[in-house]
């Protein structure tokens, strides 16, 4: 920072490009040009209201040029004793804080003849109220998520622990973007040496933008070949509130809904918050039914194909005879048709996921109708593969966590292909090979395929 | 790493003799082969049918633009030196691969039976395609082609028509018991060496039978009825047992499961209908100086389910009076059956097999002349029964007609 502040303006214009909505107002007096000053602001970053105010309460004239102030060194402090009393405000003679303060949204003072900065916090963006969640659907329980504002966020989560023991620890994680991160934990729960680790492996990451929390996911995973994900994200706050009593712990990322939790195992994408708010009983039963689905995602069609191709000896006669009659006249094999209708089905719920709202409802007729009706009486396919192939659709939606849903999806086709060459045998091989994978995975160094998991793990 | 992969090897090899069949045949390829009829053919050959499911015609529903011409089922026939010979050689004239693995049904024509049958079950013993499970019938007073490409009404299948009856008649009136092909097999390589084989018979238009008008009118043509149980003596029929000799087979054996008995009461013979819910025969052997001695004790219970004539049952006495008619009735049907085993030396009632169970050492000493030593023995009867209710009504209304 230069004593002159023309330089110092000089140099904040350059530096932004001269961008126009960086504001600069100029606040000069020709009698004492010693009490010349400088605002700058981001137009677009900064709440008006809070800059005005601010403005009007420290460069009121009476106040300023009241006897005692002579010294520059005292009408900065009292400049900063004024700041204040309207907002959170800071001194400093570092550039480069005062440059990160100004695209942050923060109001900057410079004064004629200090090398120091007067930093006003004056934040004020507009974000998305918090709504419903939309990710993470329950019939009970609370019914706000997270939004894309940090503090929001932070706050949905500090209301609902009322303890000094939720630290948050704050980063900046990205070069160019310079994203605000949190981390928050229960001390005394959470594990003091995860915490640690993964202090670490967010001060690692080295990457130009931050977009979403995914993009830090991708740095925080132990293993980095799998379709399993082994951090578990929620826009539910009392999802995050579980965990963390649970001592896992909660990563907020600016500009994100999706808050990170670590470290997770296997089953608990398997758990939906509302198991807690159901009676346990039933809450259990519900959590094997989704364990079910989940299998039957992964095994079904693999399974029919072993069958029809393999085991025919395995189906019941009156079954057999009625899926044979089915494909009397479908003239692909029955791997080349589970592959077709299973690639049909992939296509038409991406399609479902990107397409504008509107129309949306084309794409459910012409799947419904062209892929379920018309396939079958063309002779295409065949009706039981239709229902394999619709079972295997409704069984994946069952997983309440959507990653742990899209593993299945690529493991699936797998299975089919081992399934068609070796039969049931290779449906063996494939869980063999499933299960030894999943065994080796770790999240933030604590095994992923377990049941153990507890509070407090790894303390004593 | 590396152990890693060898443990993973191991793993894997270790799952081989888990699976089943390697190879993979398209299900399009398979002709379902649903039942079996083994015939004699000239020249020391077997003639072997194959009932074929018509899938398309069979299930109901969708069919993915597929063909529902023809009959249910289709029969194709060939004859060989032996069993799969005959199978390999019909693969000329049908058009997909027979697959063995759903036959539900044996049917074995009568001159074979009679002339000897002992030496065709090791093609299914062997086969890893084909199931013990499946029913073996013989085709009484016919041969088996005929009564495998018979269609019958109600069930589409002919197999699953035949398995059916089987089923309900073993269930409901009890002249006969299913017998599967390892229950053939156990009772042929058995020392006694008899076993009995429930008949199907076809009777009928027996020029129809295979005709698909045949199901197409309410009083089938030709039709294929479940018929005595054969009784083969070292493999070979010896003769036919029906109507009260076959129920007394069955209790004797044990292997009543429910029947309907008529009785004489006031007079008037059979007029009372009995429902036998429960039956249980329990043997006692005896050795007395040499002699073999068997008691049957034979537990009823049942209930009454028609009354022809005006019994009061309310009456003191009534029920025991029915109840001791009843069990005289069950007496002379067991009698009769095993006096005639025992004039034919041959041990239909399974004595043999439960003597060599329970006393090895005295079955050791008469085995090798066991018909002889059968036909000989003292063997005795006693029934006790017990009628559990008479349905809704005490007294029928019969007692109430003003005559």
């Amino acid at each position: 920072m230069d004593k002159r502040l023309k330089l110092n303006i000089d140099r904040l214009q350059q530096a932004t490009g001269q961008s126009p909505d960086y504001v600069i107002r100029h606040y000069v007096r020709d009698k004492e040009p010693c009490l010349t000053a400088a605002v700058a602001y981001n137009a677009n970053l900064s709440n008006r209201q809070a800059i005005d105010d601010a403005i009007a309460h420290m460069f009121d004239e009476n106040r300023l040029f009241a006897p005692e102030q002579k010294e520059h060194h005292n009408r900065l402090h009292w400049l900063m004793l004024q700041a204040s009393l309207v907002g959170s405000a800071a001194k400093s003679s570092n550039w480069k804080a005062v440059i990160r303060a100004v695209v942050s949204g923060d109001m900057i003072i410079f004064l004629e003849g200090s090398s120091e900065a007067i930093i006003v916090f004056a934040q004020g963006m507009e974000w998305r109220t918090i709504t419903e969640p939309t990710t993470q659907v329950t019939i009970r329980g609370p019914k706000d998520s997270f939004t894309e504002s940090l503090s929001t966020n932070v706050s949905l989560v500090r209301r609902r622990v009322k303890n000094e023991s939720l630290w948050l620890e704050m980063f900046s994680i990205g070069q160019i973007t310079e994203t605000d991160v949190a981390m928050m934990y229960v001390h005394g729960i959470a594990d003091e040496s995860i915490v640690e680790e993964l202090r670490r492996r967010l001060h690692e990451i080295r990457e130009d933008g931050i977009l979403e929390s995914g993009t830090i996911e991708k740095h925080l995973q132990d293993k980095k070949l799998t379709p399993f994900p082994t951090l578990y994200n929620t826009e539910r706050p009392d999802s995050v509130v579980g965990h963390l009593m649970d001592g896992r712990i909660a990563i907020i990322v600016d500009g994100t809904p999706f808050v990170l939790m670590a470290p997770v195992t296997f089953f608990q994408f398997f758990q939906s918050v509302e198991d807690f708010y159901q009676l346990s009983d039933i809450g259990v039963l519900i959590r094997l039914l989704r364990y079910v689905g989940y299998l039957i995602s992964l095994l079904l069609p693999a399974l029919y194909i072993a069958a029809m191709t393999f085991h025919q000896e395995m189906i019941p006669t009156p079954l057999l005879i009625s899926l044979v009659a089915q494909r009397e006249g479908v003239p692909f094999p029955v791997i080349i048709e589970a592959l077709l209708m299973e690639l049909s089905f992939e296509l038409m719920r991406e399609a479902g996921v990107r397409m504008p709202r509107a129309v949306g409802q084309a794409v459910s007729i012409v799947g419904a109708l062209i892929l379920g009706q018309a396939a079958v009486q063309a002779g295409i396919v065949s009706a039981a593969m239709v229902i394999i192939v619709a079972a295997t659709g409704i069984a994946s939606f069952t997983a309440p966590a959507f990653n742990i849903a899209i593993s299945v999806r690529i493991l699936r086709f797998v299975l089919m292909i081992l399934s068609s060459v070796f039969g049931l045998f290779g449906i063996l091989i494939g869980l063999f090979i499933l299960t030894a994978h999943l065994s080796s995975l770790k999240s933030i160094g604590l095994p992923y395929f377990t049941f153990q998991f507890k509070r407090g793990q790894g303390k004593g | 790493m590396r152990n890693r992969l060898v443990y993973m090897l191991i793993l894997m090899v270790a799952a081989l003799p888990m699976t089943g069949c390697w190879n993979s045949r398209e299900p399009k390829q398979l002709a379902i082969v649903m039942a079996l009829g083994i015939d004699k053919a000239p020249g020391n050959k077997y003639k072997v049918s194959f009932q074929i499911a018509n899938s398309g015609q069979v299930a109901p529903g969708i069919v993915a633009g597929g063909s529902t011409y023809g009959a249910p089922v289709m029969v194709y026939s060939g004859t060989g030196s032996s069993i799969y010979e005959a199978i390999r050689k019909t693969s000329r004239s049908v058009p997909r691969q027979l697959f063995f693995a759903h036959i539900r049904l044996v049917v074995i024509g009568e001159s074979l039976a009679k002339s000897g049958m002992q030496e065709i079950f090791d093609f299914f013993d062997r086969s890893r395609e084909t199931r013990l499970t499946a029913m073996v019938l013989i085709a009484r007073g016919g041969d088996a082609e005929q009564a495998v490409r018979t269609l019958t009404p109600l069930e589409k299948l002919p197999a699953n028509a035949v398995m059916g009856k089987m089923m309900h008649s073993s269930r409901l009136w009890s002249e006969n018991f299913t017998v599967y092909i390892d229950d053939v097999i156990n009772m042929m390589v058995s020392e006694e060496n008899v076993l009995l084989i429930s008949g199907v018979k076809l009777a009928g238009d027996k020029g129809m039978s295979a005709k698909k008008e045949n199901v197409e009118q309410t009083n089938p043509a030709a039709i294929l009825n479940i018929s005595g149980m054969a009784v083969m003596q070292e493999g070979k029929l010896k003769k036919w047992l029906d109507g009260r000799l076959a129920r007394g087979v069955i209790w004797a054996r044990n292997k009543m499961e429910s029947s309907v008995m008529t009785i004489d009461a006031m007079g008037k013979p059979k007029s009372v209908s009995i429902e036998v819910s429960r039956g249980k025969t329990k043997v006692k052997t005896q050795f007395a100086n040499g002699q073999l001695r068997f008691h049957f004790h034979i537990d009823a219970e049942g209930f009454i389910t028609e009354l022809q004539v005006p019994f009061d049952m309310t009456k003191p006495g009534g029920i025991d009076s029915m109840e001791k008619e009843w069990a005289e009735t069950i007496r002379d049907e067991a009698e009769a059956a095993i006096k005639q085993a025992q004039s034919e030396k041959c041990d239909m009632l399974g004595l043999g097999q439960m003597l060599r169970r329970e006393h090895p050492k005295q079955w050791n000493k008469r085995k090798d002349d066991w018909n002889n030593v059968f036909a000989d023995s003292e063997i005795t009867v006693t029934v006790h029964t017990e009628i559990r209710h008479q349905g809704l009504r005490n007294k029928s209304y019969l007692s109430n007609i003003s005559k």
